[in-house]
């Protein structure tokens, strides 16, 4: 099914602050990340329809939202909003709630029983919105964005308020909406976590500005964008695909970048995506090849470059594979010992952290 | 005599509290959510009759009402009746007399249903018109409340304005406070007492109810 | 808190010497009058203060509202009432002093024709086939112009007819306002507005005065009267011709020319 993208040219102007953001929401989750205060919010109320101040275009598809001369209103942009204090409207059940969307809905939308179970809120539908947990709560609030037939669905830090244990619930619910409701997902936040979980593609935010977007591993894994993500240890993210399952050990075949890795401890079927995060302090270099380790995987490397780090610490920027990047944080004492230089080869030991898998 | 009077009372504050839901909706909406600058000016308009007083308001409606004055000799020209002296003039008198009676709690409402459920209405496909009805007006049910029952009170305890502008024609303007007034001047104190006794007990009754609905799961309302 | 308590007490003090010496200082005398009544009161004050008199309090107001007052203990020393009735009544409460009632003013009625509008041409008797939109009274029930007026148009066969056109102003100020705004095109009051420097415009017409019982406005001294001495000179002083000349200058008739009916 061929989705068209949403594309952003926009402005706004306002006390002590300018927002100016340009972008392409394709299909997928696409995180909007930035600390409080960078814009990120505004942007979504720009796209939604909220920011009266706003200039620019949007578009969706061969639709206008928004140019210089049309200016559609909320409510007849074809978006779904979920809010951070999930906005359920109090005089009303969730049932009701949930009709309020489904009576107004633009186009076609998703079945009703299908939000409904998909989202498991059969069981609150009888209940009012004061009587809801506030996972609950944004769960009724996904569903009723879902319910009204949105071309994208906007939603603005609603785990921002919740618990650990609540986010990991609803955050493969999130994670599951592009695909199954064939409807792009623009998801603004400040948790990296979240991002690294939940989002195809991320846009960094700072000042007003995006200054960076592009998918989750090329944003993340490099090294100038480390500090707007919070001064983040030096990482690379890598997308895999199981190739294979070795049965009589229990263990995966991925195909990445970098190589073929072995991971146990994965249900799995081949032909899925998963994304691997690699931080420095998970990678063992070692001079030769070990005949036996108990990290499982093994890389040929080729150090690429040398930054010395305070406190006798060194990063050391390897290649594997075809051009893949990593990157190991070792003592000044053992680079010494292993006579580092530019160009040397080494065998780093890894231990990959599955972060996401794509069903 | 009396009776007519209650009646009359009764009569002039029902359709005064109607007319004021009907006009102080959109006014009190606009109050709440509009940023323009006549805002505040508007707003100590409509408060200015809880610190005049009556006899202020009734002076210049007497003015403006009167087959002279720009209102009035409108009305004269299109009905050929005069508004001074007139049922439908002492309703405009209280119209504006208890305006902020009604505004200021369906103001205040709205105000507290905040921005936050209209824009979900929005999001939710929801045009301003139908957000305004289904969203903003139901949440707002307790200020409707407090309104209507504070203006229907405050238009049977009228007293200068409608005096003045009213005349006191029994049967067509004197209303249940003007008969209280003349039974004392007049010495029946019994009479007076019936009435009055009525009057103070009948708004002490309302003003408890709504107290007591208010209290029960929204107090902000009124406090 | 010993220094804020003598400080308080000497606050106290002083506040308590003020009043005392407010009090005390040169009596004057109080005189309620009703309001419609208190440009000539004013004239004959000034003209008693003029003649050696004490300095004259006046408290204008509704003659209704001082009755109340006076029965709750307020401390006039002269009630100048719009009317008989509310002096006899403090006689037969003991709150006035016997044999001090006297009638210091007989009012009389005018017929007032606003502006734009025509009097009757044979006078008051003409009104009912004159055209009148509307025709302002004071209260009759509580107002003894009011009364008057009523009287009078049921004396001359006029009120069946003009009842549905009559308003009713709280008090006789109130009916020539309605006549002055232009809400009425007639009005019957006091003949003392005709000389009043603010009054309206339009024509006036006297109304015959046997044609309603006389509107004698009766002054009483008070027993509770806190100062009894100046009471009684200003008493005096009002039966004196002098006085008696300035009222008919304001358009009373004085109180020695006594109407038959």
């Amino acid at each position: 099914m061929n989705i068209p993208p949403v594309e952003f040219d926009l402005a706004l102007q306002r006390d002590g602050f300018a927002l100016t953001a340009a972008g392409v929401v394709p299909t997928g989750v696409t995180a909007v990340f930035g600390r409080s205060g960078c814009g990120k919010t505004t942007l979504l109320r720009c796209l939604a329809g909220f920011e009266s101040g706003c200039t620019g275009q949007i578009r969706h598809g061969d639709v206008v939202w928004q140019s210089a001369r049309v200016r559609q209103p909320a409510h007849r942009r074809q978006v779904g909003m979920v809010f951070q204090d999930a906005r359920l409207f109090a005089h009303l059940s969730v049932r009701q709630n949930l009709g309020y969307a489904y009576k107004r809905r633009r186009g076609r939308g998703p079945d009703w029983h299908e939000v409904v179970a998909a989202l498991g809120v059969e069981g609150l539908l009888d209940r009012w919105p004061a009587a809801l947990s506030g996972g609950e709560a944004q769960r009724v609030a996904l569903a009723r964005a879902l319910l009204t037939g949105p071309a994208l669905l906007l939603l603005d830090e609603p785990l921002a308020a919740l618990d650990y244990g609540r986010r990991r619930e609803i955050l493969p619910l999130i994670a599951g909406i592009p695909e199954r409701f064939s409807i792009p997902v623009v998801y603004v936040t400040h948790s990296r976590y979240e991002v690294l979980e939940l989002a195809d593609r991320v846009m960094l935010m700072e000042r007003g500005n995006i200054q960076a977007a592009g998918s989750v591993s090329e944003v993340f894994s490099n090294p100038d964008h480390w500090s707007l993500l919070g001064n983040m240890a030096p990482t690379v993210i890598w997308d895999a695909q199981v190739v294979a399952r070795d049965n009589d050990w229990g263990l995966t075949i991925l195909a990445t970048d970098a190589g073929r890795l072995r991971l146990g401890g994965l249900d799995v079927r081949p032909g899925q995506s998963l994304r691997l995060r690699l931080t420095a302090r998970d990678v063992v270099l070692v001079p030769g090849q070990p005949a036996v380790s108990s990290l499982l995987n093994t890389l040929s490397v080729q150090v690429d470059e040398i930054n010395d780090y305070p406190r006798g610490v060194v990063h050391v920027r390897l290649r594997a594979g075809s051009g893949a990047v990593l990157w190991a944080e070792i003592t000044r004492q053992a680079a010494a010992g292993l006579r580092l230089a530019n160009g040397r080869r080494l065998y780093a030991l890894i231990r990959p952290q599955v972060l996401r898998i794509n069903h | 005599m009396s009776l007519s009077a209650v009646w009359i009372s009764l009569q002039l504050a029902s359709v005064t509290v109607l007319v004021l839901l009907v006009i102080g909706t959109p006014l009190a909406w606009w109050l709440a959510n509009s940023r323009s600058r006549w805002r505040v000016p508007v707003d100590a308009l409509v408060a200015l009759p809880l610190v005049l007083p009556s006899t202020v308001l009734g002076f210049y409606m007497l003015i403006l009402l009167g087959p002279a004055g720009p209102i009035g000799r409108f009305w004269v020209a299109a009905t050929g009746e005069t508004l001074t002296f007139s049922f439908t003039g002492l309703v405009i008198t209280s119209v504006l007399y208890s305006l902020p009676f009604v505004v200021q709690p369906i103001r205040d409402a709205f105000a507290a249903v905040g921005r936050g459920p209209m824009e979900a209405a929005a999001s939710l496909g929801a045009r301003p018109i139908d957000a305004f009805f289904s969203i903003a007006c139901p949440q707002s049910a307790r200020g409707f409340l407090t309104a209507a029952v504070l203006g229907f009170a405050h238009t049977l305890g009228e007293f200068g304005a409608v005096l003045m502008v009213g005349g006191s024609i029994p049967g067509e303007t004197r209303v249940v406070a003007i008969a209280i007034y003349e039974h004392v001047e007049m010495l029946e104190y019994g009479a007076a007492h019936t009435l009055s006794a009525g009057l103070l007990l009948f708004s002490f009754v309302v003003l408890v109810a709504v107290y007591t609905v208010n209290r029960a799961r929204h107090p902000v309302l009124l406090r | 808190m010993l220094p804020l308590r003598s400080g308080l007490r000497a606050f106290a003090l002083a506040v308590l010497l003020i009043l005392t010496t407010g009090v005390s200082h040169a009596d004057p005398v109080r005189v309620a009058v009703a309001a419609n009544f208190l440009s000539p009161v004013e004239a004959i004050a000034s003209a008693f203060e003029a003649a050696g008199g004490e300095p004259v309090e006046i408290v204008s107001g509704a003659t209704g509202q001082h009755y109340a007052q006076i029965i709750n203990g307020a401390p006039f020393d002269v009630f100048l009432a719009a009317d008989q009735a509310r002096p006899a009544r403090l006689l037969e409460k003991g709150l006035a002093i016997e044999g001090s009632v006297f009638t210091y003013a007989q009012g009389r009625l005018v017929l007032w024709a606003g502006e734009g509008h025509q009097l009757p041409d044979n006078g008051f008797a003409g009104l009912v086939d004159h055209p009148v939109t509307r025709l302002a009274i004071a209260n009759p029930r509580l107002a003894p112009y009011g009364r008057a007026a009523r009287d009078a148009l049921q004396a001359t066969g006029q009120w069946q007819a003009l009842q549905p056109r009559v308003v009713e102003g709280l008090s006789v100020g109130r009916a020539l306002h309605y006549l002055a705004t232009g809400n009425v095109s007639h009005a019957l009051v006091a003949a003392s507005y005709t000389y009043a420097s603010g009054r309206p415009g339009g024509a006036w017409v006297a109304v015959d005065p046997s044609w309603h019982e006389p509107i004698r406005q009766d002054a009483v001294r008070l027993v509770n009267a806190p100062n009894p001495a100046g009471a009684r000179a200003f008493m005096t002083f009002l039966k004196s011709a002098e006085a008696q000349s300035i009222l008919q200058g304001f358009g009373y008739r004085a109180a020695g020319e006594v109407t038959e009916p």
